[in-house]
């Protein structure tokens, strides 16, 4: 292999691919014989050989093709619907009254209006879920970077501490945030 | 060879004219907000179609920072809707007129 | 196994990358101390507290901004950080305004927190974060760098906009200020995308080698060509686009099954392409209307006025002073990085000085009809966007290539007036500030401000007049304006140069109105003294003291400042 390490990728069908190379950081490659990109090709980072059966199903069809049962799928499924509909409306025999009329809640009498406002303290909380739920993305692309560069020299402490200092500052965050008393519900 | 990338430019183009459409005519703030973030993503989708045509994967990866940055913003935006909804018990944005001159 | 390329771990500059650092950790420390001081020290009260932040604050900006000065100080103007960063005079000098500005704040900010009861630790953590973003930003190169800065600094102005929550105003700022700003940066973000498709980079200045190559190469063979084996990511954008085409991997894959298993063969090879004009185009008019909202520029200004209005007066201060600062002179950066390519003038000068003279024209036509000072304010801020990007305009027509020498000469023009815009504003919106609620209210409660407070008439009577600028020598305000009309007319620029003259005598009417209420016309009877429930606060009077005196200093020794950049 000269130049640089290219990578075998499966961006949807391998003969379509064009090379995702990691520009420098290259791995040993102690995963195998290909490189592994961690965006990309999760099939190789985690062995799973039923992917690639399923792959070399596909790798002979163009794209259009590969999708034309989505769309075969999504016309018949529409077309139902709206066939039922129509016919419905051509064939039914309707006498409203007022029992019918009501929206139907599992049979219970309505109470109230549908339209209730949601308590605003769930917004909080969904605020904070959002901001750290974010955070996972980079522990996630650190991961795989961490698991293919394993093997070379210098990189996990590096890894480590720039994972540290990541932490560390979540951390001022989450004790922020518990001293000023967001997390708790009253 | 089909035209992927183009299709992938052609709806980026398309969801990133629906978010300005939206921001133009929608009144709730919440709604004005999520077609911002249509907007944010469409163009993630052109970041990730370029950077997929001309085989770099820096594109794919700088979408990340983006993304974080739109949860970031959704994160402070909804903290100031919460803040006016608190005072005025309403969010349209057309009805927020306190500053006009 | 190939272990054919060496590890990397990059490399970190430690000394250049400190001042940010050190700005970061100043504001997680300020969290941390907000959050646990009265844990630590017991029975702390809330105003000690508060005066512990502040000082914390203020020291880690001087330590930053001591470590900038350093590193202003031979500078290489090479990019470092893995070709994120890159501090060229310029922007370091920027970074350095945009700390004075925030150090203004810091002094200004323990009355603002008195008065109005607001979370000291809280706002001192955002205003960290904001400065932070703005001073990576002024050395920001490489363009997704540049918008995750561009959004810490807006999100952390969001924030301070709305911090006074018993006032509907500043809440409805924030409102309107976050709603555009997302709708702006998303902008930026398409366009950012379209430069990245045009180029394969996201790098404005590349190291600088193959540039000093091609220049011999193009002078021997007379024609311009990509000679390099790197890949697209690994080069600035002045280098692909000074070569005019872009290398571009093309790999080919043969999969074979040899028994259960797929084998797949890859041969690579690295060609070169020519530029897409039209995506290059698209993402330079993209990033600019994206850059347009954050620097209030003409047809992207509207949220201005009301964001200046309803904000509390000294977080205006830093929106119109640091953190226009710091955008001018990423937009400057990018610019230059973007002539580089051979068709930019011609393809961006249009643009530039029509967005320059619309806001000249719409900042000083708005503002003719104000009657609150903020408001007045924010079309005079608007108006002079206008005369930086003039500025800029001359810098694209002057290219680094065309004119070196001019082009070193107009750069130095526009820092000029950053510095000297900072210093006006800070002037105004400080005096504003300290006359409390009827200084940022109506222009006419400033009505004989000369006999009841004469030091802080004479104070804002000075901003004014460096604010008009031409006529009247001895401000800094003038030299600014002087300067760039200048660099504008002998840049052939002259329509441009004669709207900026025409704009600034326009202001004479609004800047002059201010001057006339305060020393000619008599107070109203009705109403109360302006500031006179103001306490003293030293900080506040060193700060305001200061800006006058820079401002006469500089208004009269306008050379002295070059001495600075060393």
């Amino acid at each position: 292999m000269s130049g640089f390490s290219a990578s075998a990728l499966s961006c949807g069908r391998l003969d379509r691919c064009k090379g995702f190379p990691i520009d420098g950081v290259t791995s040993p490659r102690p995963y195998g014989a290909h490189f592994v990109n961690p965006f990309t090709d999760f099939r190789d980072s985690f062995g799973l050989k039923p992917m690639i059966a399923l792959h070399a199903l596909t790798a002979s069809t163009s794209i259009s093709e590969a999708y034309l049962p989505v769309l075969v799928m999504l016309v018949v499924a529409v077309g139902f619907a709206v066939v039922n509909l129509i016919l419905s409306r051509v064939l039914g025999i309707r006498k409203p009254n007022d029992v019918k009329l009501e929206p139907y809640e599992c049979g219970v009498p309505t109470i109230g209006s549908a339209r209730t406002q949601v308590n605003v303290r769930f917004y909080l909380v969904a605020l904070l879920f959002l901001l750290f739920d974010m955070e996972v993305i980079y522990i996630i692309a650190w991961a795989l970077s961490v698991r293919q560069n394993a093997a070379v020299a210098g990189f996990m402490p590096f890894a480590m501490i720039l994972m540290a200092v990541y932490m560390a500052i979540l951390l001022v965050g989450l004790l922020y945030e518990w001293k000023k008393g967001a997390l708790s519900w009253t | 060879m089909e035209p992927t990338f183009l299709y992938s430019l052609i709806l980026s183009a398309t969801l990133f004219t629906i978010g300005i459409v939206g921001v133009m005519w929608k009144r709730n703030a919440i709604s004005l907000f999520m077609n911002v973030e249509l907007m944010l993503n469409a163009a993630n989708l052109a970041f990730v179609a370029f950077s997929r045509e001309f085989g770099l994967m820096q594109g794919g990866a700088l979408v990340l920072f983006i993304m974080t940055v739109a949860a970031a913003e959704a994160g402070v935006g909804l903290a100031i809707f919460i803040a006016i909804y608190r005072s005025r018990r309403h969010i349209r944005a057309d009805e927020i007129d306190l500053l006009r001159g | 196994m190939d272990t054919g390329i060496a590890a990397y771990v990059p490399q970190v500059a430690w000394s250049q990358i400190a001042p940010f650092v050190i700005l970061t950790l100043g504001g997680l420390l300020i969290l941390a101390l907000d959050a646990l001081l009265d844990i630590v020290v017991k029975g702390i009260t809330a105003r000690r507290r508060d005066g512990v932040l502040t000082w914390v604050t203020a020291g880690t900006m001087v330590v930053s901004g001591m470590l900038f000065y350093g590193n202003t100080i031979g500078t290489s103007g090479r990019p470092f950080f893995e070709g994120a960063l890159r501090a060229d005079e310029f922007g370091n000098l920027g970074a350095l305004i945009v700390l004075f500005g925030a150090l203004v704040f810091v002094a200004m900010s323990p009355r603002l927190i008195r008065d109005r009861k607001l979370p000291a630790g809280e706002m001192y953590a955002l205003l960290l974060f904001a400065v932070g973003g703005m001073t990576l930003l002024t050395v920001a190169n490489e363009l997704v760098t540049a918008f995750v800065c561009i959004e810490i600094l807006s999100l952390a102005l969001y924030v301070l906009t709305g911090i006074d929550r018993r006032n509907p105003r500043s809440g409805e700022a924030a409102f309107k200020y976050f709603i555009l700003g997302a709708f702006a940066s998303a902008f930026l973000v398409l366009g950012i995308a379209f430069i990245y498709g045009a180029t394969g980079t996201t790098q404005l200045f590349g190291t600088g080698r193959l540039m000093q190559q091609m220049q011999v190469s193009e002078s021997r063979i007379g024609a311009r060509q990509l000679i390099s084996d790197k890949q697209s990511y690994d080069l600035g954008l002045d280098e692909i686009l000074f070569a005019g085409e872009r290398p571009i991997r093309t790999a080919t894959y043969e999969t074979e099954q040899e028994g259960r298993a797929i084998v797949t063969k890859t041969s690579v090879e690295t060609k070169t392409q020519p530029l897409n004009p039209i995506w290059l185009f698209l993402g330079f008019v993209l990033v600019l209307a994206g850059l347009c909202f954050k620097l209030s520029l003409a047809p992207f200004h509207m949220w201005a006025p009301d964001v200046y209005e309803g904000a509390p007066t000294i977080v205006t201060m830093l929106i119109a002073t640091a953190s226009k600062v710091a955008a001018f002179a990423f937009l400057i950066h990018f610019v230059e990085a973007l002539s580089f390519w051979e068709h930019f003038p011609s393809a961006s000068l249009f643009l530039l000085s029509s967005v320059a003279a619309v806001s000249i024209a719409w900042g000083n036509l708005g503002a003719l009809t104000q009657t609150r000072m903020k408001r007045m304010l924010a079309y005079s801020s608007i108006a002079h966007g206008g005369y930086i990007l003039v500025g800029v305009a001359t810098l694209v027509s002057a290219s680094v290539f065309s004119d070196p020498e001019s082009h070193e000469r107009i750069r130095n023009a526009i820092l000029f007036y950053l510095f000297g815009y900072t210093l006006m504003n800070v002037l105004a919106f400080g005096i504003a500030a300290y006359l409390g609620k009827e200084g940022e209210g109506e222009i006419a409660a400033y009505r004989g401000l000369s006999a009841r407070r004469p030091v802080l008439a004479g104070g804002m009577a000075l901003a004014m007049i460096s604010l008009l600028g031409l006529g009247i020598p001895g401000t800094i305000g003038f030299w600014g304006k002087y300067f760039v009309i200048k660099e504008a007319v002998s840049s052939g620029m002259t329509f441009l140069a004669g709207v900026a003259f025409i704009g600034s005598a326009l202001s004479a009417y609004y800047y002059l109105r201010v001057v006339v209420a305060m020393y000619m016309l008599p107070a109203e009877k009705d109403e109360p003294a302006a500031g006179a429930t103001m306490q003293p606060n030293t900080g506040y009077v060193f700060t305001l003291g200061l800006s006058g005196a820079l401002i006469f200093f500089f208004g009269i020794l306008p050379a002295l400042f070059w001495a600075l950049g060393g």
